[in-house]
């Protein structure tokens, strides 16, 4: 894979194969643009704060008979916690969020098609969504379990957006009775809608997963 | 890399290991007890607590294998609500996030919490998994007396939830909501020396009786509670239920078969004089040689067998006693144009009589047979007027076949029908409960 330099400050910046726009420096937190064959700083991107995460840039698994590879995450915070949204490059050319929250993980989709409903285009337009609220989705029906304010901790990797840092989301997840996942997030210019269903890390085949000295991998992962 | 991050406290100074980094969120000192805020860099105290550190059964940072993963344990609050105390300890593993060892008079219990939720579906009645989970009490309301450790939400002493509990056999599910959230926790039964070997607390409970946490302590026994406990329904039942009727329908099928082999047959043909004088044959002589087996009586007629009828009288005449079994059916074919033209028939031109249980025995099969013509009243040209049709059928050939055994087709089905009612009625239903959500 082509390394390019940081405009900034001159450092290797690892290029995976995933259609994104946006990469960050991994050395100056730079938010990079890419166009051609070429980085443009637009940004600064916040210093990611230490976590544990098992999930690292170049995990690679399987989901749904799909290779994927994770190339970028981004960290939010709220007032009592953050989590992570870590981007999979999918073999088919498309990309998926794995979402990290207190040790679960969410495997997202797109979902465009759902911020025509009533309730998502409300919320759209400056609405809220309360927990209980339930809406249908391709005849899921989800029920909303929590709402948060966040903001973005910080980024790396690649991204299909621009992350600065202060930038601030609302962030809906909804759940339903199979273990099937809905999270709509609005930020000042639009809201997005994601799909999918709770993962366990095993379920996922993982490589590549981020290793510690004092944990032992378990058996199944590595 | 070490997946653990130190913080001091800014209350006692003390160095603290936060094992969760990045999940956790508060963290009550070690050292001093009191509760720091470290979801954000500067880390803060929220309270201090005067109270002493308290003896935990299993200390923080101690290490167990437990379903094959091994726990750290970082978190410990206790916990009471009316009419019970006990504690909780959160565990971690950052390949397999948290789960919560909840002990209580010396039983523990491993809890897993939930990414689905159950489907409430009749009073203090959950569904989960497939399973039937009972309510064990009325709600309540618990309150967290004191934290220890890291937690990956913003615990404190004080804090109330109101908790639900479920039950299905030795397992619970509890259900706790506060004003944000509902969370869903499935709890198994250990057997306290499980814990006590895999975490090396050798004092921990060492005098409790080995045996997993029955924590249905309300439960008053008895084949009545029992019935109460199973599942309504499963989600497999439908599939298993259909399976079963599958399954059983092979049985029967096998077992028919197997016991309604024809065993002996004969035949005979005979003559039968339309408006003529009975005329009497003996088909054959035939076996049985079980305690009782079924035997089938046929009449087939040729192809000319039109607006005839002929009444058929069969006598299974036992040969050592002479007593005779009788029955008797008609074989009618009717065919005929009606005023508007369109065609009619009726009947079939050949008769099946069965006996269902013929004594074991050697029987002499004889039928007397008596032929009738039948004149169509609407026929444009009534055909009996017509010389050629009255010869035509003035005599007809009826085969008669007599068999012993045979399979009972009638009754086969008749099981299939009983056996596949239920499991598809089952499938129908939960098709149509699918549709409506």
């Amino acid at each position: 894979m082509p390394d390019i330099s940081c405009p900034s400050c001159g450092a290797a910046v690892p290029l995976r194969k995933a259609a994104v726009p946006y990469v960050v420096c991994p050395q100056c937190q730079s938010l990079l643009l890419r166009s051609d064959d070429d980085l443009k700083t637009v940004g600064q991107a916040a210093v990611l704060p230490f976590d544990v995460s098992p999930i690292q840039i170049g995990t690679c698994g399987t989901a749904d008979d799909l290779f994927f590879e994770v190339v970028g995450r981004v960290r939010w915070g709220w007032t009592d916690g953050a989590w992570n949204e870590w981007l999979l490059a999918i073999s088919d050319g498309t990309t998926r969020w794995l979402g990290e929250a207190m040790g679960t993980f969410m495997l997202l989709r797109d979902a465009p098609q759902a911020c025509e409903l009533p309730t998502i285009r409300a919320f759209a337009n400056g609405g809220t969504i309360i927990p209980g609220t339930r809406v249908n989705v391709g005849g899921q029906e989800f029920i909303a379990a929590d709402v948060k304010a966040a903001t973005c901790l910080g980024a790396e990797g690649q991204l299909p957006f621009a992350a600065p840092a202060h930038w601030t989301i609302t962030s809906v997840d909804f759940r339903n009775t199979d273990g099937a996942s809905l999270s709509v997030q609005r930020d000042a210019n639009e809201t997005s809608v994601w799909i999918g269903r709770y993962v366990e890390l095993t379920d996922l085949a993982p490589k590549g997963l981020r290793r510690f000295d004092d944990w032992a991998m378990p058996q199944g992962l590595q | 890399m070490i997946g653990a991050n130190t913080i001091s406290c800014p209350n006692c100074g003390g160095s603290i290991a936060v094992r969760a980094a990045g999940y956790t969120v508060s963290l009550a000192c070690q050292y001093c007890g009191a509760l720091l805020d470290v979801a954000n860099p500067d880390v803060r105290v929220i309270k201090q607590y005067r109270e002493a550190v308290a003896q935990l059964p299993l200390p923080l940072g101690s290490r167990g294998t437990l379903f094959g993963v091994e726990w750290e344990a970082i978190g410990w609050q206790e916990r009471q609500n009316s009419g019970a105390l006990w504690t909780e300890t959160l565990l971690f593993n950052p390949y397999a996030g948290y789960r919560w060892l909840v002990h209580f008079e010396g039983h523990w219990q491993f809890g897993t919490m939930l990414t689905e939720t159950p489907q409430s579906f009749a009073d203090s009645t959950v569904r989960w998994r497939g399973q039937a989970w009972v309510a064990n009490d009325a709600p309540t309301t618990t309150v967290t007396n004191r934290v220890l450790g890291e937690f990956y939400w913003r615990v404190h002493a004080g804090e109330t939830v109101g908790t639900a509990e479920y039950a299905h056999g030795n397992d619970t599910l509890s259900r706790e909501t506060n004003a944000d959230e509902i969370n869903w926790t499935h709890l198994v039964a250990l057997r306290p020396s499980e814990v006590r070997t895999s975490f090396h607390a050798p004092d921990a409970d060492a005098t409790v009786e080995d045996t997993p946490a029955e924590d249905t302590p309300t439960r008053t026994g008895g084949l009545l509670t029992r019935w109460a406990d199973l599942p309504l329904y499963g989600e497999n039942d439908a599939v298993m239920m259909v399976w079963t009727a599958v399954l059983a329908i092979v049985l029967v099928l096998t077992g028919m078969m197997t016991f309604g082999a024809v065993t002996a047959a004969v035949s005979s043909k005979m003559t039968v004089q339309i408006d003529g004088p009975a005329t009497q044959v003996t088909v054959g002589t035939l076996t049985v040689d079980r305690a009782s087996q079924r035997m089938r009586l046929t009449a087939n007629t040729d192809n000319a067998f039109v607006n005839t009828w002929v009444d058929l009288d069969y006598a299974l005449v036992n040969r050592k006693t002479q007593q005779a079994i009788r029955a008797d059916g008609t074989v009618e074919f009717y065919a005929g144009r009606d005023t508007d033209g369109s065609r009619w028939t009726e009947g079939n031109g050949y008769l099946n009589l069965y006996i269902a249980s013929v004594p074991r025995g050697t029987y002499d099969v004889v039928v007397q047979a008596q032929g009738h013509h039948w004149t169509d009243p609407k026929a444009i040209a009534p055909v009996a007027t017509n010389g050629w049709d009255s010869v035509l059928t003035s005599a007809r050939d009826v085969t008669f076949i007599a068999s012993v055994g045979g399979m009972d087709w009638g009754v086969f089905w008749t099981i299939v029908a009983l056996l596949a009612t239920p499991p598809l009625v089952l499938l129908y239903w939960q098709m149509k409960q699918r549709q409506h959500t």
